[in-house]
Formats: structure tokens, C-alpha cells, sequence
């Protein structure tokens, strides 16, 4: 082609790479799990981290500076000590940040509509290539994307329609590779080398949900060794569709700003003062949290018996501490044990929906892809499926009908025929679709080493090698919700953002498993023959528990089952009361909101949470948390080498950060770090949710999972890791693992020893120092 | 294992659960049960009186089957849109707002509904879209904003037409009492009836604010689909014996380029409210062709199902996910087959001289809509007749039913050479339109890619019109990020 023989402006293949990498992945609303915002900038320091992203989106994830600065002198020394700034020092306010590093937003100041009309042409075209089944058909698949781009935007007259005339003649010029592509717009837009970086990361910034999309299936490819080029197709659309803009005729007035923009455009500074604001507010919060594990327990858990009749593994998840809290007050015969709820099992679940209905339309999948029903960090290993169900007369006769509902001329008639039946429906308020249990779930064949390998790491990492109760409870959580595409948040984030169902029953299943005990015992952990386990589901919004599966049928266990299900409901009515108020809502009322569809808010999910604590039990019973600790047991003992420690910080604790991080950012920018207002969302291509009609997606929390009206439910704190070993345990851990030792070192999270032997202390730049009662 | 939870039972038995009323009560609520009673109250008594209009003094209220049923209707959709919002909006500050501006949305189409003078009916439709209209600036974003401009403009335009089809119906016939008019039509009076129907009901090229409806939140966006346009289609039945042959015709053009361009948008659009949104342009396009050959207690029908149907559909909107993805029809012959022989069918019916257009071109809409599903071999064939047929029946019983509920009030449907060619225009596009799933698998080709592309980005329109609605706003007004 002509366009390619001339010759080529160079781009470092490292500034696109870098620019890739800075995308945070965004996951689809169906497998939603949190992610850090910041993900692509965890090689800096956490404020130098914020700053960076501000470059990319604007968004402001750290207080105002002068909160600080009004604070007295000597608590604001006593912060900075603890922040490894010698006392005295002035922290300076970070100067305002550059203007937008990007054509579109430049020629928005003296064009309005321009930044919309780039948002219509992109996400537009975005919104039905990755469409997965909403449309009937889009554009063709086969092609890359910035091919099928290409060869569509001949055929789209708006930027025309806008004004923008000449803007075609310019787009057909495009050259066929978008490296090509990207090295032409840099140079048409007279970008100096120096500031490639920052425009790139800032043109993939302003794709919000469309470039983490990218970056997600960028991530996933890397899960298997492959690779994938939609991110570098995005940014080359982007940069394409500037430097088209840039040379109509009525950008003009634009161009000359532009020069000055890119003259005088620096990158943002960290913001020092910012990040001892909000410092301040954690070691507010973190005083408060040591104080509440140094008071005395509670009377009930000083009666606890020694002995435990029964044990309950739950999920780390803030909501299980206040459940087993309650719980354990109701039962004190019942010691519980916080741990990933995924159970150790990395299980990729197929819902064998037997015989879909043919389709194959461009976007669609011929499947439904697998649930990845693990922390997204790992890639699943153990396939399971759901059985099928045998599909009846009745089912061909709803599919028919279904067709007919959205045939293109059918639906004229179904409507007229059969609307008059959506009476019913309105009055009772029923929006329709439930999921299916999932708790059925079969392994496709699993050796009975493998397994009991995984159930291994698992219960080591517990600390649970022996001393098994008669019944071991394997407690996963889900949330009842209704007509919510968001509600995967809700869900449980160690299992993909899915209920943790069929990861409990299947790990009940497997330790029952007389193979599977026999190799566990093989590898030193032998649970007694008398032990069985049970898998059970705590439904997060009404708090109450559900058998899973088969029940034994021994009487002693059945009557200590029933135990425990008396317990559970004491427990819930305490956690309900304590609940209720906090959504503005009576207890009673409170499991219903599960059921309404017109409810936002069935429940807070993980707002709140502020602590992550690594220990045992007995450091936790007994003492109300009020559900804001992600609590995993961890015995330091049984851990010499801080290998198991290792383990955990590279799981657990990196989860439980990215989930932290992801509300921390939502709820310091909900506008450009939360997915919007949910009565406002407009899900697309069954994949994300928009704002309304603009086809760029937010990535986040939406508004109403963080606030009630003007009442924030979560405090954006850091997460606080308290770790109960010795500091030189968890330094020998945190060597281990090179990526938290970073983000340690950097100020993403706090750390604490919790030394069983010596006092508390928190880890400031590499060393410990004695935290003060 | 007595007293135990069945294995896996309470958790699915929860989920099935009926949503129980939430201590959301407000005044507002009561006075939409209110109005809910009344309504049935009002259409009991248009029973008893089989469907005899029930006049009262001055006119300014008519009780007949058509305005119980349109008030039943607004006060059903109301009270279910209030509940849904004073639970979705829990918590913010502008709750009352909303509740309140919707409230009076209501009671203005509750004026429209029950209206016994055209001068009634015009100042409820007038008021009722200027209630919901700051509704639509809910986001506070320019993207809101300019929804909301494109929305009052294209509202104003049908409020201009149809005060000046008022001003010539009283110059004309002195009077503006249903009751008291001519059962001849008057063309010009007609003609602006019909393009303020037309405008109201977001037909081309009035369409192009509807897909922007969604930046308002789902209640409003469900009052908007399920109310608010269906003003057109209430005061084109309410006024059909005005209507002349060429507003019949307006109306038949009109509305069939409408339909087509709605029901081949929906098939191209991904994002779920706006794919709901040009269904309703689609529908409304429909209900309006329905009027234009002159089938009034068909149109009627369409109006009522197709509110609840919308309501639903929009109040629901979260669930997508849990819903069955769109399905692709079976490709290949035996789909080709099948449209040409229902194709066929269709303008044998709409060439036979004994057949009003209006009803050939209704048959084979339903011909051309249903015999394709049919065209698929063993168990699932059998269960797509099956559905078609229960569908078919549906039909044609709601069909006679609305026939008899307003009685024979109608003029009869025009079989003149216009509407006989429209249609059978119709009929042919719209089988063309059933065959272009078909070109799924064709869509590198150049063609198809032009027109799914030019659909998609709806011809630029948009764009054009953002840009109107840009120079229209004040700068200060769009401050916020576009």
C-alpha cells in the first residue's frame, strides 16, 4: 500500500508495551472480581502510582492535602514518623496536574462535542465487536480489530455529520498494520518522542472500560501463554481517530492549542501531602482495630469449649467475620476458620446446558465459556460440569416462544398478541432468570493425589493439620439478588465472582472421599474416620446458612447439624440487627431486598472492609470487628521458613489488596473509577455496564454499592495487614514473594506484626517499629 | 432427616420468593392506588353500560371504553413505575423529586385519558411530557442534557401540530367535544392530527430522540416507552373519524419506513435499553400503520400490550444476564424457503380484491413473522407450531375482543389504490427485512457492511443532531465532561 512506503516514524515497541501494560483488566459484569485500579502502575510507590494514573483518566484517588496540614503539630509528627518521614518535615501539596494529554480532549475546549462524538465513533464500534450475543449480528468477525475498523469507518458518516468534513478522506488513508497506524498518528499529531508514553497511556485512559476489556483478555491470554493484540488494535484506533480530527478543516483552532499543550505538558507529581491525609485517617482507623484485639474477649468465647465438637471453614470475606462472630457466640462448641473460599480448588465449572439453541451470530460464542470458579489469579485446572437436565417438551415450547418474542417481524405481533400477559409480571414485580444451584457440581475426573494435593496446601495454610471435629463444615457465601447485572460483586471474589456453591460441595466431596483421606494421610494429614465434612452456603443478604448436598445420616451428626442450624438462625438474627440500620431498613425487612427488583442495594458487599488479619482464631473470638477484617487463620508455629506465610501474601492477601484497592479508588472518584449510577446502566453486548447511552463503560463499583444518597459505606483506607508472627517471620515471607515485598515497601497496604512473643510492631520502610498501645 | 432443610432447597426456594412491599410508603403511593382504583372503578362502569359513553356536563370528561381502559392503564404503569422507583432510589436526595414529577406525568395522562374535548386532551398530553421532562436531566451530564433537548424539541413540534389541528377543528366545527363532532373526516384538521401523532410517537424522523431517552434513569425510561408515546396513538383512535384519506396515508408511510428502520436497528444495536428503545420505534411505527389502513381497535390492542410489555421490559432490564442470549434463526434454504412461500401468501392476500389492505397486510405481517420459525425440523417444529399457534389464537381473540370493546365506532378501513400499493410496499420490505438475518454471514461483504455500519451509527443522524442541540445549549450548560 501506498501509505506504507513511506517511511516510518519510529515508535519504541517498549512505549506501546508500556502503554498496555498500564490498562487495569476489566472483567466481564458475568465474572466481575475486583481488580486494583492501579494494576498497571505497581512498580511505583503508591502515590507516584496516583499521580501516573491521574495522567491517564484524570481520576484523584488521594484526600486534600490540607486536611492534613490542619491537623496540630504533634499528631501530625506522630504520622509522619510512622511514615518514614523524619518528624518536622513539611509534606508540600503536589501542584495541580497538566492539562489532558490528548487531542480529543483539547480540541473538546473550543469544539464541545468532540470528546462525544469520539466516544460514539470508538466505544459505538467497540460495543458491537465484542458483543457477545445482544445484537443479532455486527461487524464481521475473523478480521483483527483495527482490520474490521478499518474497513467499517468508510461507511460511518458521523464525525461528517458533526462538521468534521474531510474526516473520511483522512481515515481512508489508514495504513493496514496499526503499529504502521500509531507511528502515522504520532507523527501527524507532531508528538515529540519524549511524551509517546504518557499520550498513549492517556489515549487508552480515555477508552475507560473498552481498554481494560482489552487488557483483561490481554490477561487471560497471558494465563496461557499466548498472546493478544487488542489492547495495541485500541490504541491504534484511538491515535488514528486524533490525527483524522487533526487534519479537517474545523480543527483548526484546535491545532494551535494543541502545540501548547504538548510544550508545556508535564506529568503529574505524587501528591505528598495527599497520601499523609489519608494516612491520618488509616492510623486513626488502625488504632482503633489494635485496641479492639487488645480489650478482653468476650465472656461467651472465654466459656468456649476447649474442644471443638465442630469446625467451620468460611470464606476470608469481611461478611463472614460478623456471621462467625455471631455464630460462634451462639455455639460455643463450633471454632470456625478463615480461608480463600475457593477451598484450594481451581475449578473451571461448565453448565452443561444440553443442546443450546443453534446460533452463531458474528459476536456470539457458539458456548458458554466455562466459569473460571477461582481467585483470578489462577488459571483453573480442575474442569467440573453441572449435570444436565433433561430438557422437556415444555423447554422447546419456551425456546419457540422466545423466538418468537424477538424475531425481527414476530415481535411486532408477539407484542400485540401477548403483551397484555406482562400484566402479572409488573404487579408482582418479577424481572425473571434464576440461577441455577450450583452446589450439584462434578468433577471431569480428578486423581485422588491431585486432589488431596490442593485440599493439602489448603489446610496447611489453615494451619488445620489435626485435632479434627466429629464435623467440618465447609461454608461458602453467595448473595440472593434479582434483576442486578452487577451482581457478581456481591458474590464470592475468591471463586470468580461467583457464589461459592459448587466449590464447597465439591471440597466436602472430596474429603469424604476415602481415596482421597488416604492419600491426605499419605501427606501427614489424617482425618479421622468419624469426621465427616458438610458443605454449606451463607447467603450473604439474609444471612442464613444452607446445606449443600447429601447430609449424613449418623444420628450424633445429624443432631449436631441441627445444632448448628439453631445457631445459624440466633447468629443471623444478630447479624441482621446489626445490618439492617446500616442500609436504612429494619431486620426484618432485610432478606427481602434480595427479592425486589427494584432494589439497588440487596446488601454492602465488602464496603467497609479495612484489615486483612493473618492468625489464628483465638486472637479474633470473641471480639466484634463489625465486619470490616478479612480474617485468614495462619499458624506461625507450623511455619518456621514462612513458607506457608508466602503462600498466603501471594493468594489471599493479593486478593483481598485488589479488592480493597478496587473500593478504595470507587469511592474516592466515583466518576471516573466507578461504573456510574445503576439506574442508569445500560448493559452492552451482555458484557459490561454503560452509563446511559455513551458506549465507553466505566470500570468499578457503581454509585449505589458505596453510598446511600450523600452517606459513604466505606471509608477508603489502605488495607492493613496484621500478621500474627514474628517481624522476621514475615520479612523471610515477604523475600519469598517479590511483588508484595513491593507493594509493602511502596505504601500500597500497611503491615503489622502481630508477634505472639514480643509487642506489636509495624513494618516502616524495611524495618519494624514498636506501635505504642 | 426431619426438620432439616431439604439439600440444596432453601437457597433456590429463597431466590423464588415473592418480593415482599417494602416501607416505601409515601403519599405519593397512596395517591397512585388512588388512582388505580378509580380507574377500575371507571372501567367496571364502562362494563356495565356495555361501552356506552357516559358524557359529563361541559364535556370535559368522556367515559367510554377507550379512555377507562387508557386511564386503567396510566394508573396500572404508574403505581407499578412509583413503587419500583421509590425503592430504586432509596436513599437520595432527589427521591421526592422524582416521585413527585412523575405523580404529575400521571395525573396529566390521566386527563388525556378521561378527556371529553379535545382542548381537555391537549392540555393533559402537553402537561404530561412537560412533567417528565427535567426527569430526563437526572445524570446531570451534557449527555443528559442534550437527551433532554432533543427530547423538547421534538415534544414542542407536536404540541405546535396539534394546537393548530385545535384551532382548525373549532374554526371548522365551532366545538372540540368528541361527542359533538362530524363522522365525516376534515382533511386539514386530519392531516395536523396526524403529524402531532406522528411527532409524539417517535416516528421518522421524530424517532431520533428516543434512543437518547435511556440517559434517564430506568423508571423513567420505562414511563417515557410505556406512557409518554403512546400519546400519538391515543389521539390518533381518539380522533379517527377526522382523519381523511390523506392523513391516513401520512400516517401508512410514515409509520412503515418507521417500522423497518426500528426492527433492522434493533438487530444491529448491543447495548441492551437502546436495542429496547428502537423496539419501541419499531412498535410505535407499527401501532401507527395499524391506524393508517384504518384497523383502530387494533392499534388500541398494540397500544395497551405493548405499554405493559415495555414497562417490563425496561423495569427488568438488569436481568439480562440471566436471560437466553439473542438467537440466530437456522440459516440456509429451508429459511429462504419459508419467507418466500409466507412472502407469497402475503401479496396473494394484499392483490385480492375482496381483502381490505389493512388486513392483508396484518395477515401477512403475521404470515411473514411466524411461518420462518416454523421452517425447523422433529421436537423444536413441533413446539414452534405449537407457540405460533397458542400466539395466532392470542391474536385473534384479543383482536375480536378490542373489535366488540369499541364497538363500531371506526370508520371503515380505506382500500383505495394508495393504500393498497403501501401495502404491498410494506409487505415486500418487510420481507426482505426477514431474510436479512440471513446476511449474517455475509457481513465482510461491502453492502452489507455499508448498511450495518450506516444503521448502527443511524446515518450520521445523531451526530447531526448532537451538534444542533450543542449550538442550542449555553456553553456553561455543557461544562461537564461530554
Amino acid at each position: 500500500m501506498l501509505q506504507d512506503v513511506h517511511p516510518r516514524p519510529i515508535v519504541a515497541q517498549g512505549a506501546i508495551e508500556a502503554a498496555c501494560g498500564s490498562v487495569a483488566p476489566l472483567f466481564p459484569l458475568r465474572g466481575f472480581v475486583a481488580v486494583n485500579p492501579l494494576q498497571g502502575f505497581t512498580g511505583l510507590p503508591f502515590a507516584a502510582a496516583c499521580a501516573a494514573l491521574q495522567d491517564c483518566t484524570g481520576a484523584r484517588l488521594l484526600p486534600d492535602g490540607a486536611e492534613f496540614q490542619r491537623l496540630p503539630a504533634a499528631l501530625r509528627d506522630d504520622a509522619l514518623l510512622r511514615l518514614g518521614v523524619p518528624p518536622g518535615t513539611s509534606v508540600p501539596p503536589a501542584p495541580p496536574a497538566a492539562a489532558a494529554l490528548s487531542f480529543a480532549a483539547t480540541a473538546e475546549s473550543c469544539l464541545p462535542g468532540t470528546l462525544r462524538l469520539m466516544r460514539a465513533m470508538l466505544g459505538g464500534f467497540l460495543a458491537s465487536w465484542f458483543d457477545a450475543g445482544q445484537a443479532a449480528f455486527g461487524p464481521p468477525s475473523g478480521a483483527r480489530l483495527y482490520t474490521a475498523w478499518r474497513a467499517a469507518l468508510p461507511h460511518d458518516v458521523s464525525a461528517e455529520a458533526a462538521g468534521f468534513s474531510g474526516f473520511r478522506r483522512h481515515a481512508a488513508a489508514l495504513p493496514s498494520r496499526p503499529e504502521t497506524a500509531i507511528a502515522q498518528a504520532l507523527a501527524a499529531l507532531e508528538v515529540p518522542a519524549a511524551l509517546h508514553d504518557a499520550l498513549m497511556r492517556r489515549a487508552l485512559g480515555e477508552l475507560g472500560g473498552w481498554a481494560g476489556f482489552a487488557a483483561a483478555r490481554r490477561w487471560r491470554a497471558a494465563q496461557r501463554d499466548a498472546s493478544d493484540d487488542t489492547l495495541l488494535d485500541l490504541l491504534a484506533m484511538r491515535l488514528s481517530w486524533d490525527a483524522a480530527l487533526f487534519a479537517t478543516a474545523r480543527a483548526a483552532p484546535a491545532r494551535g492549542l494543541w502545540r501548547q499543550r504538548l510544550a508545556a505538558w508535564r506529568p503529574a507529581l505524587p501528591d505528598g501531602a495527599g497520601e499523609a491525609a489519608l494516612f491520618w485517617r488509616e492510623f486513626e482507623a488502625q488504632r482503633a482495630l489494635l485496641a479492639a484485639l487488645a480489650a478482653p474477649a468476650e465472656a461467651a468465647a472465654r466459656r468456649a469449649a476447649p474442644e471443638a465438637r465442630v469446625q467451620a471453614i468460611f470464606c476470608m470475606d469481611v461478611r463472614s467475620e460478623r456471621f462467625r462472630h455471631a455464630l460462634e457466640h451462639a455455639m460455643p462448641a463450633l471454632h470456625s476458620f478463615g480461608a480463600a473460599g475457593f477451598f484450594g480448588l481451581p475449578v473451571a465449572l461448565t453448565a452443561k446446558a444440553p443442546e443450546a439453541p443453534p446460533r452463531g451470530g458474528a459476536g456470539a460464542p457458539d458456548d458458554t465459556p466455562p466459569e473460571h470458579r477461582c481467585p483470578v489469579l489462577l488459571a483453573p485446572s480442575l474442569p467440573a460440569h453441572l449435570p444436565a437436565r433433561p430438557r422437556g417438551f415444555a423447554a422447546r415450547c419456551a425456546e419457540a416462544w422466545t423466538r418468537i418474542r424477538t424475531g425481527t417481524l414476530s415481535a411486532l405481533v408477539f407484542v400485540e398478541a401477548a403483551g397484555l400477559i406482562y400484566t402479572g409480571r409488573l404487579a408482582r414485580g418479577r424481572a425473571g432468570g434464576r440461577p441455577a444451584p450450583a452446589d450439584t457440581a462434578c468433577l471431569d475426573g480428578v486423581a485422588a493425589d491431585e486432589a488431596a494435593a490442593l485440599l493439602e496446601a489448603f489446610l496447611r495454610a489453615i494451619g488445620l493439620t489435626r485435632d479434627f471435629a466429629p464435623l467440618l463444615l465447609l461454608v461458602g457465601h453467595g448473595s440472593a439478588t434479582v434483576n442486578n447485572p452487577e451482581e457478581a460483586g456481591l458474590q464470592c471474589g475468591a471463586c470468580g465472582g461467583h457464589a461459592g456453591d459448587a466449590n464447597a460441595a465439591l471440597a466436602a466431596h472430596l474429603l469424604n472421599d476415602p481415596a482421597v483421606r488416604a492419600a491426605l494421610a499419605r501427606r501427614g494429614i489424617e482425618i479421622p474416620g468419624a469426621t465427616k465434612a458438610v458443605a454449606a452456603l451463607h447467603d450473604t443478604g439474609a444471612d442464613t446458612l444452607h446445606w449443600l448436598g447429601a447430609l449424613p445420616e449418623d444420628a450424633t451428626l445429624l443432631q449436631l447439624l441441627r445444632d448448628v442450624e439453631a445457631a445459624a438462625g440466633l447468629a443471623g438474627k444478630a447479624v441482621r440487627a446489626a445490618r439492617a440500620p446500616l442500609l436504612g431498613t429494619t431486620p426484618a425487612r432485610l432478606p427481602a431486598r434480595g427479592v425486589d427488583w427494584a432494589e439497588t442495594r440487596p446488601e454492602w458487599g465488602l464496603a467497609g472492609n479495612a484489615a486483612l488479619i493473618i492468625g489464628p482464631r483465638a486472637l479474633t473470638r470473641g471480639r466484634d470487628l463489625a465486619g470490616r477484617c478479612f480474617l485468614h487463620d495462619y499458624d506461625a508455629a507450623a511455619d518456621p521458613d514462612g513458607a506457608l506465610l508466602a503462600g498466603i501474601f501471594a493468594g489471599p492477601a493479593t486478593v483481598a489488596l485488589s479488592i480493597n484497592l478496587q473500593y478504595f479508588a470507587s469511592a474516592m472518584d466515583p466518576a471516573r473509577c466507578g461504573s456510574g449510577d445503576k439506574l442508569l446502566h445500560n448493559v452492552t453486548g451482555r458484557l459490561l455496564a454503560l452509563q446511559g447511552n455513551d458506549p465507553v463503560p466505566g470500570s468499578g463499583l457503581a454509585r449505589q454499592s458505596l453510598f446511600r444518597g450523600h452517606d459513604a459505606a466505606h471509608a477508603a483506607l489502605r488495607l492493613s495487614l496484621l500478621v500474627a508472627a514474628s517481624p522476621a517471620q514475615i520479612d523471610a515471607a515477604l523475600a519469598r514473594v517479590p511483588e508484595m515485598a513491593r507493594l509493602v515497601r511502596g505504601r500500597w497496604c500497611h503491615v503489622f506484626a502481630l508477634d505472639p512473643a514480643g509487642p506489636v510492631s509495624r513494618r516502616v520502610c524495611e524495618t519494624w517499629l514498636q506501635e505504642l498501645p | 432427616m426431619t426438620g432439616f432443610s431439604p439439600p440444596h432447597g432453601s437457597f433456590a426456594a429463597l431466590l423464588a420468593g415473592e418480593p415482599q412491599a417494602r416501607a416505601s410508603r409515601t403519599p405519593v403511593l397512596a395517591l397512585a392506588d388512588l388512582a388505580l382504583l378509580a380507574s377500575a372503578g371507571a372501567c367496571l362502569a364502562t362494563l356495565l353500560r356495555h361501552g356506552q359513553p357516559l358524557l359529563f356536563p361541559g364535556g370535559l370528561v368522556q367515559l367510554d371504553a377507550l379512555s377507562a381502559s387508557m386511564a386503567l392503564l396510566v394508573s396500572f404503569l404508574s403505581r407499578v413505575i412509583l413503587r419500583f422507583s421509590a425503592t430504586a432510589l432509596d436513599g437520595d436526595a432527589r427521591r421526592g423529586w422524582v416521585l413527585r414529577r412523575l405523580a404529575a406525568a400521571t395525573a396529566c395522562g390521566l386527563v388525556m385519558a378521561l378527556a371529553g374535548r379535545l382542548s381537555v386532551l391537549a392540555a393533559g398530553w402537553i402537561g404530561m411530557s412537560l412533567a417528565v421532562q427535567p426527569l430526563m436531566d437526572y445524570a446531570g451530564t451534557a449527555a443528559a442534557r442534550l437527551a433532554a433537548v432533543k427530547k423538547f424539541a421534538f415534544a414542542r413540534l407536536a404540541d405546535l401540530c396539534l394546537l393548530a389541528a385545535l384551532a382548525s377543528l373549532l374554526a371548522q366545527c365551532g366545538t372540540d367535544e368528541f361527542a359533538a363532532l362530524p363522522a365525516s373526516p376534515l382533511p386539514l384538521t386530519g392531516l395536523l392530527l396526524a403529524g402531532a401523532a406522528l411527532l409524539k410517537s417517535a416516528q421518522f424522523p421524530a424517532h431520533l430522540w428516543l434512543p437518547d431517552s435511556v440517559e434517564a434513569p430506568t423508571p423513567v425510561s420505562a414511563f417515557l416507552h410505556a406512557g409518554v408515546v403512546n400519546g400519538g396513538g391515543f389521539l390518533a383512535i381518539r380522533c379517527a373519524a377526522l382523519l381523511g384519506p390523506g392523513a391516513l396515508h401520512l400516517m401508512q408511510v410514515i409509520g412503515g419506513i418507521t417500522v423497518l428502520l426500528g426492527a433492522a436497528s434493533v438487530l444491529v444495536e448491543p447495548r441492551l435499553k437502546t436495542q429496547l428503545a428502537w423496539s419501541t420505534v419499531a412498535q410505535m411505527g407499527f401501532m401507527m400503520v395499524e391506524c393508517g389502513f384504518g384497523l383502530f381497535a387494533a392499534a388500541w390492542l398494540h397500544l395497551l400490550a405493548h405499554a405493559l410489555y415495555k414497562a417490563h421490559a425496561f423495569l427488568a432490564a438488569g436481568s439480562v444476564l440471566r436471560s437466553p442470549p439473542a438467537a440466530v434463526p437456522a440459516r440456509g434454504w429451508p429459511r429462504v424457503l419459508a419467507v418466500a412461500v409466507a412472502g407469497g401468501f402475503a401479496l396473494v392476500l394484499s392483490h385480492s380484491a375482496r381483502l381490505a389492505p389493512g388486513l392483508a397486510l396484518s395477515w401477512g405481517l403475521l404470515a411473514l413473522g411466524l411461518v420462518p420459525l416454523l421452517a425447523v425440523r422433529g421436537a423444536a417444529g413441533v413446539a414452534a407450531g405449537i407457540a405460533a399457534a397458542c400466539l395466532a389464537a392470542g391474536l385473534f381473540a384479543g383482536l375480536h375482543a378490542s373489535a366488540v370493546a369499541l364497538g363500531g365506532a371506526f370508520p371503515a378501513p380505506p382500500a383505495d389504490a394508495f393504500s393498497r400499493g403501501s401495502a404491498m410496499a410494506l409487505l415486500a420490505a418487510a420481507a426482505a427485512l426477514s431474510l436479512w438475518p440471513l446476511a449474517a454471514a455475509h457481513a465482510a461483504h461491502p453492502a452489507v457492511l455499508a448498511l450495518t455500519t450506516r444503521l448502527r451509527t443511524g446515518f450520521g443522524l445523531p451526530a447531526f443532531t448532537d451538534r444542533l442541540a450543542i449550538a442550542l445549549l449555553p456553553p456553561a450548560r455543557l461544562a461537564e465532561r461530554l
